[in-house]
């Protein structure tokens, strides 16, 4: 038997039907007046009704309207989590996921939109796997099953056998911007989602040598490591791929800053445009390692703003090193730039070479 | 019901002619296959190709002579393969110690752009492209591009035309020009004999040569059945025709349930869906397709062109599951 966490956001999806982009903050109120039917019930029991294997589980519900009032009528074995208000908060979802954490859940199950998957990262981090119900208004971060149903199906699949793991991006969509029209995004975390490869079939083309996930940045890590040069200055970027170099180089790195490293040393930590200018006056040769955002593949613009035009100008589109997992190249058709500059944009469009492993790269198109 | 759609193979035996002095051929098992019959059949691949004779190198199946050629060129040269590319060649270019570099193939004509590598192929190259491409399905090459890479004296090229009597283009021909230049196919395809394993390379001079030494036996009903399979060669139009007519029905009915089907110039269609796990539900209704997660992303399939009536059964099926 498994032990699952659920955790439902019962307000996420309010916004979208009434036009508000989201329900972060207090806008789910504003949501209620204006006629908003909650979304989430619908959701929720699509999940649990979909879910063949019923007796294998035991749920570790957040209270009442978070988890536990859509398990208590049915069949499953239970347990309820901690306390909630009448209101509920980002707090709660974070304090409850602590709490099954605590608990050792193997799975936790949550109901919301990229606010949900940010509180969840923010308490578990990449400890545990995450099965993300879309229920949102805003789901740009790439860590959500494709609809209840399917998550269902990942979760039989993980109660019968052990399912690999990847580490999918959560963006921070700026709800004021986007609700103005301007999508501004940023890199928040990762959550740990079971890739879930669907079944293949005996015979010869399908025989594909397999490597996960963490094999393949380890192979990138050692191509990047291989090609270092003494005396140049190296920009990482955020990400877990980014981050497999200096975890080889035994360096301790932001998952989500820009870090630099300089001779095998870290010589600046976290750094926005100054700090990267500076590093850049100090050093004469530099380069920039970076991964592109799954499921949209963005490699400037999103999620590392601190590279700004001005530093693209210094550095230059041939010193950019784009490193990215066999896997997240798979669900991408193109690499996108969006500096807010044009020329530099414009400058970018064409091909790169991406290393997908070591002494393996593969050419994409870039686009504006 | 279990309908194999995911092996790109004909959906029927050769005709009964084929089959019964195959069977008879079983007589001499106890014998190693005789070099005469060998050399009637490359004699007879000479004829169909329009190659010399000494141009054509046989073996058991192309996949081996895949093998081979990367284990043989690639030693010194970088490897350039498309992607998605068949995955017996994405699979072989890693186990060896040469840099691989991948070009994606661009959804939704899947074309190869050669201007993307064109400063990269004037390093020592072993490049390797199936036209028409598998999965896709799509011919990635024109004659302009293979005549442009193979004017780079540094590359030895080989293509892969596994399905070159559905798609009627080969470069075969510019073997003579070109002594980079290798091409093969296979017999398991058009003519129906997937379970003899027949593949040959056609190629020039340099690349014969590093073939010397491997000396692959072919078995003596293979030989047998290709033989035949080159002598009566109307059957495999018939399949051709058929397939082409079944391709543009199927491409036409998926089209209504939403789904893609991608131009093909082979004997599957690729396919666009957005059915969560496609694969693994169309495998509990008995249909076996090429599942592409993996390769080209969720929801992609390949699906080789069956029988009418199996054809039918899958059509029925993904209207079930959609």
């Amino acid at each position: 038997m498994k032990k699952i966490g659920l955790i439902v956001n019962p307000i996420a999806g309010m916004g979208g039907s009434v036009g508000l982009k989201g329900t972060d903050g207090n806008v789910y109120k504003k949501a209620m007046k204006m006629g908003a039917i909650p979304v989430i019930p619908i959701r929720v029991n699509q999940l649990l009704s979909n879910i063949k294997n019923k007796k294998d589980i035991l749920f570790f519900v957040a209270p009442e309207k978070m988890g536990e009032n859509y398990v208590k009528t049915r069949v499953f074995k239970y347990e309820v989590i901690g306390n909630i208000g009448e209101d509920t908060s980002a707090e709660d979802t974070k304090r409850i996921a602590k709490l099954m954490i605590e608990r050792e859940i193997d799975l936790l199950v949550f109901c919301g939109g990229d606010g949900t998957a940010r509180d969840i990262f923010d308490a578990i981090g990449l400890e545990k796997p995450v099965v993300a119900i879309p229920s949102g208004v805003k789901m740009f971060s790439s860590v959500f099953a494709l609809n209840p149903i399917a998550a269902a199906e990942i979760i039989d699949k993980f109660l019968k056998e052990p399912l690999e793991t990847l580490d999918q991006e959560i963006l921070d969509i700026n709800e004021e911007s986007f609700r103005k029209g301007v999508l501004d995004s940023r890199l928040y975390g990762y959550l740990k989602v079971p890739k879930v490869q669907n079944l293949i079939q005996p015979g010869k083309d399908s025989s594909k040598v397999g490597i996960t996930s963490e094999e393949n940045k380890f192979e990138i890590a050692q191509h990047i490591i291989k090609d270092m040069e003494n005396d140049t200055l190296y920009l990482l970027g955020p990400g877990t791929t980014v981050r497999a170099i200096s975890d080889q180089l035994k360096i301790s790195k932001t998952l989500l800053g820009i870090d630099a490293i300089y001779n095998n040393e870290l010589v600046g930590r976290d750094l926005n445009e100054r700090g990267i200018l500076e590093l850049l006056n100090k050093f004469k040769k530099a380069e920039i390692i970076l991964t592109p955002i799954g499921g949209q593949g963005f490699i400037l613009g999103r999620g590392n703003k601190q590279f700004t035009p001005k530093i693209l100008k210094i550095i230059g589109k041939k010193n950019i090193r784009i490193i990215a997992t066999e896997e997240k190249m798979k669900g991408l058709k193109c690499l996108r730039v969006d500096t807010g500059d044009i020329e530099i944009d414009n400058n970018f469009k064409g091909f790169i070479k991406v290393i997908i492993g070591y002494k393996q790269e593969l050419v994409m198109e870039i686009k504006a | 019901m279990l309908i194999r759609l995911d092996r790109n193979e004909m959906p029927r035996s050769p005709p009964k002619e084929i089959i019964e002095v195959v069977k008879l051929s079983l007589n001499k098992i106890h014998r190693y296959t005789p070099q005469y019959e060998v050399d009637i059949l490359v004699n007879l691949l000479s004829d169909y190709t329009k190659a010399p004779q000494d141009s054509i190198i046989l073996s058991s199946g192309s996949d081996i002579l895949i093998k081979e050629f990367i284990y043989l060129f690639s030693r010194g040269r970088q490897i350039v393969i498309a992607d998605p590319t068949f995955i017996l060649i994405s699979n072989t270019a890693p186990k060896t110690s040469s840099p691989i570099l991948k070009v994606r193939l661009k959804e939704p004509e899947f074309k190869f752009y050669l201007e993307s590598i064109i400063d990269e192929i004037k390093k020592p190259t072993l490049m390797i492209l199936d036209n028409p491409n598998n999965p896709t399905g799509s011919l990635i090459l024109n004659e302009k591009d293979v005549k442009m890479i193979l004017e780079n004296e540094k590359i030895i090229f080989l293509i892969d035309e596994a399905y070159f009597e559905f798609s009627n283009i080969t470069y075969s021909h510019m073997i003579k020009d070109y002594p980079n230049l290798a091409i093969v196919r296979t017999l398991s395809k058009s003519f129906g004999l997937a379970g003899s394993g027949i593949g040959y390379i056609i190629a020039g001079e340099i690349i014969q040569q590093k073939f010397l030494g491997l000396n692959i036996m072919l078995p003596y009903p293979s030989v047998i059945a290709g033989i035949n399979a080159l002598k009566n060669q109307d059957y495999m139009l018939n399949y051709i025709n058929e397939v082409a007519q079944e391709k543009y029905r199927i491409t036409k009915y998926v089209s209504k349930l939403g789904i893609i089907a991608f131009p093909s110039s082979t004997n599957f269609l690729l396919m666009k869906t957005n059915i969560y796990n496609i694969g693994k539900k169309l495998e509990e209704q008995g249909v076996f397709v090429l599942d592409l997660s993996s390769q080209i992303g969720p929801g992609y399939i390949r699906v080789s062109i069956g029988t009418k009536a199996e054809n039918d059964y899958f059509l029925k099926t993904m209207e079930r599951i959609k």
